[in-house]
């Protein structure tokens, strides 16, 4: 325990700072409540969108892979040459408890007709087309998981540091503060009853005082 | 090679037997008969069951190649095994066996049955022109655009290397324009007459899609002939436009097309007309546009029938799947008159069978797929090639 001056001014301090770091936990509970409730959506559909990414991109890979094959990949390669196109992102912002979140969406789906895809369609077979769109739904679905991802890695974030706080004032800063104000009450009722001794002793003192002086005045008289 | 980019081709071929103990024989190289014993040698040395058996049951991708290098394609594999064992590498091996074959074909037949067979191989050409094209537009390397090139038709790596080198799409598309005056199809008509527009929309798709009109209009008329072998050339190339047209509804089918619009896609000279193809595309649904394509076309009665059933599982390359298996069939099956084209065809059909179907394994291998479901997607593998074995 540091070091406190055991004085009732010191004690009316520490008093209203324990009531603060009280107010200021229980604050921070409730805002680590909220964060949770926002935070179990989330990591429902994190799971999910990550479930379909993976079987998005498994579908994609073997269409791809079977596109190479029957194509060849040397067809398919010339192909990806023709390819062209923008992935438009709109990124704003929301606040969620406090906590600056970025929201991504996307700017235009990235799915594309077999037309617009760059190359011309009488030339290259549907395997490839059926590649390249799994390829833009993985970009898709890779959207969907960058907006919902980063919202829970930054709440998750939040989460922990809030937590950490709401530990810190709960296991030590409280349990500092009041060993602190007990300390100072202790000191203080202590030095309360030295003075009462004290003051019983003087009072004894003058009383014996005041008997001798009127011992002294009888025997004058 | 001459000036037209076509090779030269010696009127007559020498035995080798023959040329050392100084007997020169001369054999005709402008009728079938000698081509096709050459060719029917060849058909001898497509791999059989035996060799699939053991690359399907390979435990390992690597295993696999291992089988390949004890095969016809032993040199082109162990060539792309120095450059790095991968798919890729093993996909350009194969391809460059098959070129070898091709080219080995045109050079010991002559006159009208080498036209006819650069006929037939010249949709690699369009596949050529269109991959520099696109190359040069996305700003690929040279080398990496002379890496995915074809040269099995008229056209060989002379003047494909010399439109690679241009230093850009314009100059690139400025050399076609001017090299193609002498080709025996010239692109460079379909490259000028959309010149403005690809300008306009710097879309290069209007340009290929001219590409491939042009390409099919003049395939066709070059294949012109009351002769038996090239009435089976056209029936080739017809069944080319027919798969590339019905594979295009049934794409483009939900795209609410106007008249003009679904026109461009269109391809003459196959089965359907210009007026079929735009009211079959006006059904809208795939399933509508299948149904009367089965009624119009009752040749593609059965494939289209048989990928409609896995449509919703696998989409149009269901399909396809089934067409190009169609096409493959029948012209394994055209003719095997042994002073005609049709063995030819035949070789060509069963050899680009096999280099897709080892292709479908080493793909299939390279991403950990067991033999059964290989075995799925392999093409025409017992009615063909147990058959042929």
């Amino acid at each position: 325990m540091e070091q406190v001056k055991p004085t009732r001014s010191e004690l009316l301090r520490l008093k209203v700072n324990r009531n603060l770091a009280e107010q200021g936990m229980n604050l921070l509970k409730k805002k680590r409540d909220a964060l949770l409730l926002e935070f179990m959506p989330i990591i429902d559909e994190t799971m999910r969108l990550s479930l379909r990414l993976e079987r998005v991109t498994a579908d994609a890979q073997y269409d791809l892979a079977m596109a190479k094959a029957k194509e060849g990949g040397q067809t398919v390669r010339s192909a990806s040459y023709a390819s062209q196109g923008e992935v438009l992102v709109d990124i704003t912002g929301t606040h969620v408890m406090g906590v600056p979140i970025p929201t991504i969406r996307k700017g235009q789906s990235t799915m594309r007709s077999a037309l617009k895809r760059g190359y011309g369609v009488t030339g290259v077979s549907s395997r490839v087309d059926s590649a390249a769109e799994k390829f833009e739904e993985i970009i898709d679905v890779i959207m969907e998981s960058a907006d919902i991802e980063t919202k829970l890695r930054r709440l998750g974030e939040e989460l922990r540091k809030t937590n950490r706080r709401v530990n810190a004032l709960e296991n030590i800063v409280i349990p500092n503060l009041d060993e602190q104000i007990k300390f100072i009450e202790m000191s203080l009722e202590e030095r309360a009853r030295e003075n009462v001794f004290r003051l019983k002793k003087v009072k004894r003192a003058l009383e014996q005082k005041a008997e001798a002086r009127m011992a002294r005045i009888r025997g004058e008289s | 090679m001459n000036g037209n980019g076509r090779g030269v081709n010696p009127p007559f071929a020498y035995d080798m037997e023959d040329r050392r103990s100084s007997v020169v024989v001369q054999v005709p190289l402008d009728d079938y008969g000698y081509a096709n014993a050459r060719v029917r040698a060849m058909t001898a040395r497509l791999l059989d069951e035996h060799v699939y058996q053991q690359i399907l049951e390979a435990p390992d991708y690597h295993s696999a190649i291992g089988v390949l290098e004890d095969t016809e394609y032993a040199k082109e594999v162990e060539e792309a095994v120095l450059e790095g064992i991968n798919p890729t590498n093993i996909d350009r091996a194969l391809t460059k066996n098959m070129i070898r074959n091709f080219d080995r074909i045109k050079h010991f037949i002559s006159g009208r049955p080498h036209e006819l067979i650069e006929i037939l191989l010249s949709r690699w050409d369009l596949y050529n022109v269109k991959t520099i094209l696109r190359g040069k537009r996305a700003l690929v390397p040279n080398t990496e655009i002379e890496r995915n090139l074809v040269p099995i038709g008229f056209l060989d790596m002379t003047v494909l290397g010399e439109i690679v080198r241009q230093p850009d799409l314009r100059s690139a598309l400025d050399a076609v324009v001017v090299f193609s005056m002498e080709w025996p199809i010239p692109y460079g008509r379909a490259i000028t007459s959309t010149l403005p527009e690809f300008l306009r929309e710097h879309d290069l798709s209007i340009v290929e899609t001219a590409l491939d009109q042009l390409h099919y209009r003049h395939v066709i008329s070059q294949a012109r002939g009351k002769d038996v072998n090239s009435a089976l050339v056209r029936k080739v190339i017809a069944m080319e436009i027919d798969v590339i047209n019905i594979m295009n509804l049934l794409r483009l089918c939900g795209l609410e097309l106007a008249k003009e619009g679904a026109l461009k896609y269109f391809l003459p000279h196959g089965s359907l007309s210009q007026e079929e193809y735009v009211r079959i595309m006006g059904l809208g649904q795939p399933e509508a546009v299948a149904g009367e394509l089965m009624r119009v076309l009752p040749q593609y009665r059965e494939p289209i029938s048989l990928g409609m059933r896995q449509f919703d599982e696998k989409g149009e390359s269901a399909v396809l799947d089934e067409l190009e298996k169609h096409v493959i069939k029948t012209c394994i099956h055209l003719t095997r008159d042994p002073l005609g084209i049709g063995v030819i065809i035949r070789y060509m059909w069963l050899k680009y069978l096999e280099v897709m179907n080892l292709r479908i394994i080493i793909r299939g291998k390279s991403i950990g797929l067991i033999e059964s479901q290989i075995r799925k997607e392999l093409f025409l593998f017992d009615e063909v090639l147990r058959k042929s074995a």
